[in-house]
C-alpha cells in the first residue's frame, strides 16, 4: 500500500527507469523493506493506470528500449496529500512471540523464561547490527542525504529496545508469579 | 505548624545525626559560660570572703574608726566612748605574724581589750569541760594567746604548748591558753588567726599606746546617721568612719580593676563562642536549605522556621550553658587558690576557703550564654529563610560568587572602623582630665575596631586567596589550587572561621604586646629603684602585698651597721593611707640617701629639687597614676591624714612607680617619723662596699641577727629576678585565657571544615576515583585550614598590635601613668602568625581524616 | 578464535578470576557479585548489561580499583589489583584507568581545561605542560571553543565530552564508563557513543556499564549480568 507512495516519492525527485528505481529504493529504505522487481513493476503498472505516473521510451543500442518513468501532476498532488496526513492506524499488536507465549506450557515456566532470554539476545544482536550500520553510515563521507536512512535505523533500534524492555517485564512478572505460587 | 512538633520531629534528628558537629558548636558557648561562671564565682567568693572576714571581725560593731595604717593614739578611745548613744567602743590591733619554725605559717593576730571585747565579739572555747563565761580571761597574762582550732589542728598545736612567733622584737614565745571554735573572729582569714591581749599585742607588734581601730556599737534605738555625725565631731580630720559594709565596699573598690579585667576575659571567651554559634547556625542553614524549603512549601511560615531555629538554638545553648555552669564551677574550684594568691600578691592578704555559690550568677551567666547564642544565630537564621521556598529546594548553583559581600556590610564595617578611629583620635588629643579619657571610651573603640574588622574578613579573605592562588599555589601543585578554589566557593562561611582566628590572634598579640610593654617598663623601673645589694626583712620580701612582713625596730639599723664591709643601711617603711576614698600606698625611705645613688625615674621634677625639698619637710612625691587620678601637678599641695590630724603637703615631683595601681606616695622617713611617730621599719636596704662581698655580708647578717628573729636577707639581684618572676606569673591567667580562646577558634575551623568536607563528599569521591591519593585529599583540607589560619593570623596580628596599644593606653596608663611606653614584642607577633597557621592546620586534621576516609563508591552513588 | 595461549595472554587487558564482592547490610550479607571470571581483551568495547542491582556497577568499580573484591582477583593490564596499598591502587587509577560517570562529575569551579588536566596535576605535573595536552584533547572531543568555560556554562553533552577528555588525559589502558548517557537525551547520548566508538576504533579499550540496550549495542561484546553473575556473553565479530 505505501510502496505506491514510496515510488511516487522517488519519482518526485527525478525521472528514473525501473532498475534505477529499485536501487534508489534499496538505498533509502532497503534496511527495513526489501522489494523485488516484480513488485515494483506491478506497482508501477497500477500507478500508470490511475494516472499518477507516465513513461517515456528511451531507445538503446543493441538492446530493447527502456521505460523512463515520471510522476504526473495528479501524482504529485496525491503524494503531497499523503505526506501531510499523519498515520491514523497505530501499529497492530500482532506479535508472533505473543502467540507463542499464549500457548506455552503453564506448568513449565523455566522453558518460558528460557525462550524469553533467547529472544532478548536475538533482539540485542539485531540492535548491535543496526548500531554498527548506523556508525558506518555516520563515519562514511557521503554526499547523499543519509538522514532518512539514519532515522529508519533509529526507529528499528527503538522498536527493538521496546521489545527487550517488554520481554524483561514479562520475565519479571512471570518470576513474581512463580514466587507467589510457592 | 506546632513548634514543639517541629522541634521533636526535625530538630532532634539533626542533633542525633550530626553529633560531632553539635558537640563542637555547643562547646563554644559551653566554654564561654564556663569562663564567665568561674570568673564571677571566684570574684564573688573573694569579695564574700572579705565581707565575711570583716563581719566576723567587727562582730556587733556598727561603726569602725580607722586612721593611718600605723595606728593612732589611745586617747581617742575615751573621747569616742563619751559620745552620747555609744554603747561600747573597744580598741583593736590587727597585726600579721608568722609562726617561727615549722611551716612558717602566716596568720593574723587580733589584739583586743580582754575585759570588754566580748561585748562586741563572741568567742567560744573548744574545751567543753571548762564552763567559763568569758574565754578572754585566759589572756590575762602577757604571753598568753588563743589560737583558732582550725589552725592548731593543722599545725599540731595543743593547749598549753608554747609557740614561737615572730614579732617586732624578734622571736617571742607565747603560751596557747585555749583553742577557739570556728565561730566569730576565729573564722577570719580561713581560721589563720590568734587572739591576744591588746597590751601584749602593742608591745609585740607596734608602738605602745597606739591602736589600729576602734569598734563602736550603739545603744538600742540610735540611728546610724545621727551617730555617725556625733562621732565625726569628736574625731580629728583624716580619720575614717565606716560601717562594716562600707569597708567591704572599699575592698571592692581596691579589687575593682582586677575583677573587671577578669570579667573582661570572660566576655572575650564568650565572644569567640559566639563566632562558633554563628558559624554552626549558618552551616546548618546551608545543609538544611532543602529541608527548610520543603517545610516552607508544605506551608510553614517564614516566621515559624525562624522561631524553630531560635528554639533550637535556645535548647542547645541552654544545654551548653548547664554544662558550662558545671565546668565553670570546676574551674572556679581549681582557680580560686591561684586568684587568691594573685590578690594577696598584688593587693591584700586573702585566703578564700570556700566558693560562694550564687544562683543569681549562674542564672545570669546562663542567660547571657543563651542570649549570646541567639544574637549569633539571628543573622544566619533570618537571612537563610528569606529566599523563596522553591529556590531553596533546588540545588545551589556552585559558582565562585556564591558569596555576596553586600555593600551594606562593607559600609557598616567602614563606619565602625571610622568611629573607632575617631574615638581613638579624640582620646589621644584630649587633655588628661577630659571626660573621654576613660576605660569605657577606649573599650568602645577597641570593640568597634574588632567588629569592624570581623565584618571585613570575608572580603579580605577573598583577596588573600586570589593572591595566594596567584603566587603560591603553583608550588603547592594540584592540592594548593584545589584548596584555594574550595575556599573561594564559600567565602562567607570561611570568613567567619577567619574572623574567629583573627579575633583570638588579635587578643593574643594584644595582650602579649601590652604585657611586654608593661614588663619592659616595670623591669626598667625595678632596676632603677632597687639599687641596694641586700634587702633585709622579716617576712619574705617577695610578697608584694607585704601584709605578712612583720616590721622591725629602728634600732636594728645600728646592729646591722656593725657588720664589716657595709657602705650604707637604709630603712624602708611601707604603709598606706586613706585618700579620696581609696587606699593609697605610702612608701617611706631616706630620700636624701636614696637620691644619692638611685637614679629614680621622674615624670615631672628633678633629683636636685627633690633632694632640696623633700628630706625632713612636708613635701612628698606622688606617682603618675595618683597624679592623673587626682589631677595633681608638681607644685600642687594636698592634705593627707596623719595620726594628729590632717597635714598639708607640697608635691615636689611626680615619679614613676608601679608598686600599686591605686596610687603611691613617696615620703621622707624623717617627715614620716615626725608626723606619724612610727619608727618601725619594714625593710633595710643594705649596700656593700665591694660587690664580691655580698654573699659574705649576707651570711654575716644572718649569723648576727638571725639568732633571735627570723630574717630574710635577700641579695637584691635575686630579689629583682624573683619580682620579675612574680610579674611573669601574674600574666599567666591571661596566657591561659588566650590559649582557651585560641582553642575555641580552632573548634571553629574544625566545624567549618567538617561542614565543607561533608558538602563535597561527592567531589572528593570523584577526585579519589580519578587518582587522588588519600594523603592528597587530606593535604588539601589541611592546606585550606592553614590558609584560614594564616589569613586570620595576619589580620589578627595587625589588629592585635593596635589593640595592644589601646589596652595599654586605656587600662594601664590610666592607672600607672604615661611612663609605660608601648614596646612591640616582635617575637610574639611572628609566633602568633606561626601559631595560627599551625593551630589551624592542626584543627584541619580531623576533617582531613574524615575526607581521606570517604568511601569512593558510596560518595559517587549518593544522590 | 583459535589463538595460542601465549597470544591470548598478550592481548588480555583485564582479567577477573573468581572475583566476588560481598556487602554487609545491617546483619545481612549481600552478594553483589559472585565468582565472576572474565577476560577483556585489548581494544575491546565491552558493554556490561543488567537490571539495576545486578552488580554491574560493582563489577566496573572492581575493574577500576575503586572497590576491592572480597574474594578472587582482578588483574589490570598485567598488574594485579590485590595485595597492594590504597596509594598504589590510586596511582593505577590515576595513570592507567579513565573514568566516565553518569553525572559527569566535573569540579564546578575549574575550567574545562583544568578539569581535563586534573589527573596529571594530581601527578605533580606543572599546569603549563598539562594545559597543552588538555587543550589538544578538548579539541579532539570537539570542544575547542569551550576550553576556558566552567561546567555551569556547558551543556550536558559538552560536560560529558569534557569528562571523556579528562578520562583520556593520562592515556589510560582502559576507559571505564558508568551509564555515561544516563543523564543525556537520546541525540546527545548518541553523539557521546559515537565519540566512544571512534575512540575504540583507534584502539582504546572501553568497558561500559549500562542498562540501556541501545547503549549496549555499541559494544563489540555484550555481557549481561544477572544476580551478580554473568548470564550471557555475546561476542560480535565484524560480521
Amino acid at each position: 500500500m505505501s510502496i505506491k507512495y514510496a515510488i511516487l516519492g522517488i519519482l518526485a525527485e527525478r525521472d528514473l527507469h525501473g532498475y534505477e528505481l529499485k536501487t534508489n529504493f534499496d538505498d533509502k529504505v532497503g534496511e527495513f523493506w526489501s522489494l523485488n522487481f516484480g513488485q515494483i513493476y506491478s506497482t508501477l503498472d497500477r500507478l500508470e493506470k490511475d494516472g499518477l505516473v507516465t513513461h517515456d521510451r528511451q531507445a538503446q543500442d543493441k538492446r530493447p528500449d527502456r521505460k523512463i518513468f515520471s510522476i504526473t501532476k495528479k501524482g504529485r498532488i496525491i503524494l503531497t496529500q499523503w505526506l501531510s496526513t499523519p498515520i491514523s492506524k497505530v501499529r497492530a499488536l500482532r506479535d508472533e512471540f505473543f502467540i507463542k507465549l499464549v500457548f506455552m506450557d503453564k506448568d513449565n515456566p523455566a522453558a518460558v523464561l528460557d525462550l524469553i532470554e533467547k529472544q532478548k539476545m536475538l533482539h540485542l544482536k539485531h540492535m548491535n547490527r543496526l548500531t554498527r550500520r548506523k556508525v558506518a553510515l555516520k563515519s562514511k563521507i557521503c554526499n547523499r542525504d543519509t538522514l532518512p536512512t539514519e532515522l529508519l535505523l533509529d526507529a528499528g533500534l527503538f522498536h527493538a529496545e521496546a521489545d527487550i524492555k517488554w520481554l524483561t517485564l514479562c520475565e519479571t512478572k512471570i518470576k513474581t508469579e512463580i514466587k507467589r505460587k510457592e | 505548624m506546632n513548634l514543639a512538633n517541629l522541634l521533636r520531629h526535625i530538630s532532634l534528628k539533626h542533633v542525633k545525626l550530626q553529633r560531632t558537629y553539635m558537640l563542637l558548636a555547643v562547646s563554644g558557648i559551653c566554654l564561654g559560660v564556663a569562663a564567665m561562671v568561674s570568673i564571677d564565682i571566684v570574684n564573688k567568693s573573694v569579695l564574700q570572703s572579705f565581707a565575711e572576714s570583716i563581719d566576723h571581725i567587727t562582730g556587733r560593731a556598727a561603726l569602725e574608726i580607722t586612721g593611718a595604717e600605723s595606728g593612732f593614739p589611745e586617747e581617742l578611745l575615751e573621747r569616742v566612748q563619751n559620745v552620747p548613744g555609744v554603747e561600747y567602743a573597744v580598741p583593736v590591733i590587727e597585726a600579721s605574724a608568722n609562726l617561727s619554725g615549722g611551716s612558717e605559717r602566716a596568720f593574723m593576730i587580733l589584739g583586743v581589750d580582754v575585759l570588754q571585747d566580748y561585748k562586741i565579739r563572741s568567742y567560744s572555747l573548744n574545751d567543753e569541760t571548762t564552763d567559763i563565761p568569758d574565754p578572754l580571761l585566759f589572756l590575762a597574762k602577757k604571753d598568753s594567746i588563743l589560737l583558732s582550732q582550725t589552725m592548731a589542728k593543722q599545725e599540731g598545736i595543743v593547749i598549753d604548748q608554747e609557740i614561737e612567733v615572730q614579732t617586732v622584737q624578734g622571736i617571742k614565745k607565747f603560751k596557747v591558753r585555749g583553742l577557739l571554735n570556728p565561730k566569730g573572729p576565729a573564722k577570719v582569714a580561713g581560721g589563720d588567726i590568734a587572739i591576744m591581749d591588746i597590751f601584749a599585742a602593742q608591745a609585740a607588734f607596734g608602738n605602745a599606746g597606739s591602736i589600729d581601730r576602734i569598734d563602736v556599737s550603739f545603744l538600742p534605738g540610735e540611728k546610724l546617721d545621727t551617730m555617725e555625725a556625733r562621732i565625726r565631731k569628736v574625731l580629728p580630720e583624716g580619720y575614717s568612719l565606716d560601717t562594716p559594709t562600707g569597708r567591704t565596699r572599699q575592698v571592692a573598690i581596691l579589687l575593682d580593676r582586677f575583677q573587671k579585667s577578669m570579667r573582661f576575659i570572660g566576655f572575650m571567651v564568650m565572644f569567640v563562642g559566639m563566632y562558633l554559634i554563628y558559624n554552626a547556625v549558618s552551616i546548618s542553614m546551608v545543609q538544611r536549605r532543602k529541608e527548610i524549603g520543603i517545610l516552607r512549601a508544605l506551608g510553614a511560615k517564614g516566621g515559624e522556621i525562624i522561631a524553630l531555629l531560635f528554639a533550637e538554638t535556645c535548647v542547645i545553648s541552654a544545654v551548653a550553658s548547664v554544662v558550662g555552669i558545671g565546668i565553670g564551677l570546676g574551674f572556679a574550684k581549681l582557680s580560686v587558690g591561684i586568684v587568691a594568691q594573685s590578690i594577696t600578691d598584688m593587693y591584700l592578704k586573702t585566703s578564700v576557703t570556700a566558693l560562694t555559690f550564687s544562683w543569681t550568677i549562674l542564672f545570669r551567666d546562663a542567660a547571657f550564654g543563651i542570649l549570646a547564642s541567639l544574637i549569633a544565630a539571628a543573622y544566619p537564621a533570618v537571612s537563610g529563610v528569606r529566599s523563596s521556598p522553591i529556590s531553596m529546594i533546588l540545588p545551589l548553583a556552585p559558582t565562585v560568587n556564591g558569596f555576596k559581600l553586600s555593600r551594606k556590610l562593607m559600609a557598616v564595617s567602614v563606619l565602625l572602623l571610622f568611629l573607632s578611629s575617631v574615638i581613638l583620635a579624640a582620646y589621644g588629643m584630649a587633655a588628661s582630665d577630659s571626660a573621654i579619657r576613660t576605660t569605657g571610651a577606649i573599650f568602645a573603640s577597641a570593640l568597634l575596631l574588632i567588629i569592624g574588622i570581623s565584618l571585613l574578613t570575608p572580603a579580605f579573605f577573598y583577596r588573600s586567596l586570589l593572591i595566594f592562588r596567584h603566587f603560591l599555589a603553583p608550588w603547592l601543585g594540584a592540592g594548593g589550587r584545589l584548596a584555594c578554589i574550595n575556599l573561594q566557593k564559600n567565602v562567607s562561611r570561611n570568613g567567619v572561621a577567619v574572623a574567629a582566628i583573627f579575633f583570638s590572634i588579635a587578643l593574643y598579640v594584644c595582650s602579649a604586646n601590652a604585657m611586654h610593654s608593661l614588663r619592659v617598663s616595670m623591669f626598667d623601673w625595678i632596676d632603677s629603684i632597687i639599687r641596694a645589694d641586700i634587702l633585709i626583712s622579716s617576712g619574705n620580701p617577695l610578697v608584694v602585698g607585704g601584709a605578712q612582713s612583720i616590721p622591725m625596730p629602728e634600732s636594728l639599723a645600728k646592729e646591722i651597721e656593725k657588720i664589716p664591709g657595709l657602705q650604707s643601711v637604709e630603712p624602708f617603711r611601707k604603709s598606706s593611707l586613706d585618700y579620696g576614698g581609696r587606699k593609697i600606698m605610702l612608701e617611706i625611705f631616706d630620700v636624701a640617701l636614696r637620691m644619692d645613688y638611685c637614679p629614680g625615674m621622674f615624670a615631672e621634677g628633678s633629683k636636685e629639687e627633690v633632694v632640696q625639698l623633700v628630706p625632713g619637710q612636708d613635701n612628698i612625691m606622688v606617682n603618675e597614676g595618683f597624679a592623673a587620678r587626682y589631677h595633681i601637678k608638681r607644685g600642687d599641695t594636698l592634705v593627707l591624714p596623719t595620726p594628729d590630724g590632717p597635714v598639708r603637703f607640697g608635691v615636689a615631683a611626680i615619679v614613676v612607680s608601679y608598686t600599686s595601681d591605686s596610687g603611691i606616695i613617696w615620703m621622707d622617713i624623717n617627715t614620716y617619723r615626725r608626723l606619724w611617730r612610727d619608727t618601725l621599719v619594714d625593710c633595710y636596704e643594705v649596700r656593700v662596699k665591694e660587690k664580691k662581698d655580698i654573699p659574705a655580708v649576707r651570711q654575716a647578717i644572718l649569723d648576727r641577727l638571725g639568732k633571735n628573729r627570723h630574717l630574710f636577707a635577700l641579695p637584691a639581684l635575686e630579689f629583682r629576678n624573683e619580682i620579675k618572676k612574680i610579674m611573669e606569673s601574674s600574666f599567666l591567667i591571661t596566657h591561659a585565657v588566650n590559649i582557651i580562646v585560641l582553642i575555641i577558634a580552632g573548634f571553629g575551623i574544625v566545624i567549618t571544615q567538617l561542614a565543607s568536607v561533608l558538602e563535597r563528599t561527592r567531589e572528593i569521591g570523584v577526585l579519589r576515583a580519578i587518582g587522588m591519593k588519600k594523603n592528597q585529599v587530606a593535604g588539601v583540607v589541611i592546606i585550606e585550614s592553614a590558609l584560614i589560619g594564616t589569613v586570620g593570623g595576619f589580620l589578627g596580628a595587625a589588629a592585635g598590635l593596635l589593640l595592644g596599644w589601646i589596652e595599654l593606653e586605656g587600662f594601664f596608663r590610666l592607672d600607672y601613668g604615661a611612663s609605660i611606653a608601648y614596646h612591640i614584642h616582635y617575637a610574639s607577633v611572628a609566633w602568633a602568625i606561626v601559631l595560627s597557621a599551625g593551630l589551624a592546620a592542626l584543627a584541619g586534621f580531623y576533617p582531613a581524616r574524615r575526607a581521606a576516609r570517604i568511601n569512593i563508591v558510596e560518595a559517587l552513588t549518593n544522590e | 578464535m583459535d589463538r595460542s595461549d601465549e597470544k591470548t595472554e598478550e592481548l588480555t587487558m583485564i582479567e577477573l578470576r573468581h572475583a566476588g564482592r560481598k556487602f554487609r547490610q545491617g546483619l545481612r550479607e549481600v552478594k553483589a557479585l559472585s565468582d565472576v571470571s572474565l577476560v577483556i581483551r585489548k581494544g575491546e568495547f565491552l558493554s556490561i548489561m543488567g537490571p539495576s542491582g545486578s552488580g554491574k556497577s560493582t563489577l566496573l568499580n572492581l575493574i577500576g580499583g575503586l572497590d576491592r573484591p572480597t574474594e578472587g582477583e582482578v588483574i589490570l593490564d598485567g598488574r594485579p589489583l590485590h595485595g597492594i596499598t590504597d596509594d598504589q591502587v590510586t596511582l593505577l587509577r590515576r595513570r592507567h584507568v579513565g573514568y566516565v560517570f553518569q553525572f559527569f562529575n566535573l569540579l564546578p569551579l575549574l575550567t574545562a581545561c583544568e578539569n581535563v588536566g586534573l589527573p596529571l596535576l594530581l601527578d605533580g605535573l606543572p599546569f603549563s605542560k598539562v594545559k597543552q595536552k588538555a587543550e589538544a584533547l578538548l579539541e579532539k572531543v570537539g570542544l575547542a571553543e569551550r576550553i576556558e568555560h566552567r561546567p555551569d556554562q556547558l551543556s550536558g553533552g559538552e560536560m560529558q565530552r569534557v569528562a571523556i577528555a579528562r578520562a583520556l588525559i593520562a592515556d589510560p589502558a582502559v576507559l571505564l564508563a558508568d551509564e555515561p548517557t544516563g543523564n543525556l537525551d537520546s541525540h546527545t547520548g548518541e553523539e557521546i557513543f559515537l565519540l566512544l566508538k571512534s575512540l575504540n576504533d583507534r584502539g582504546q579499550t572501553i568497558v561500559m556499564v549500562t542498562h540501556d540496550p541501545k547503549a549496549a549495542a555499541y559494544g563489540s561484546r555484550i555481557v549481561t549480568l544477572k544476580d551478580g553473575h554473568p548470564a550471557q556473553d555475546i561476542c560480535i565479530g565484524e560480521d
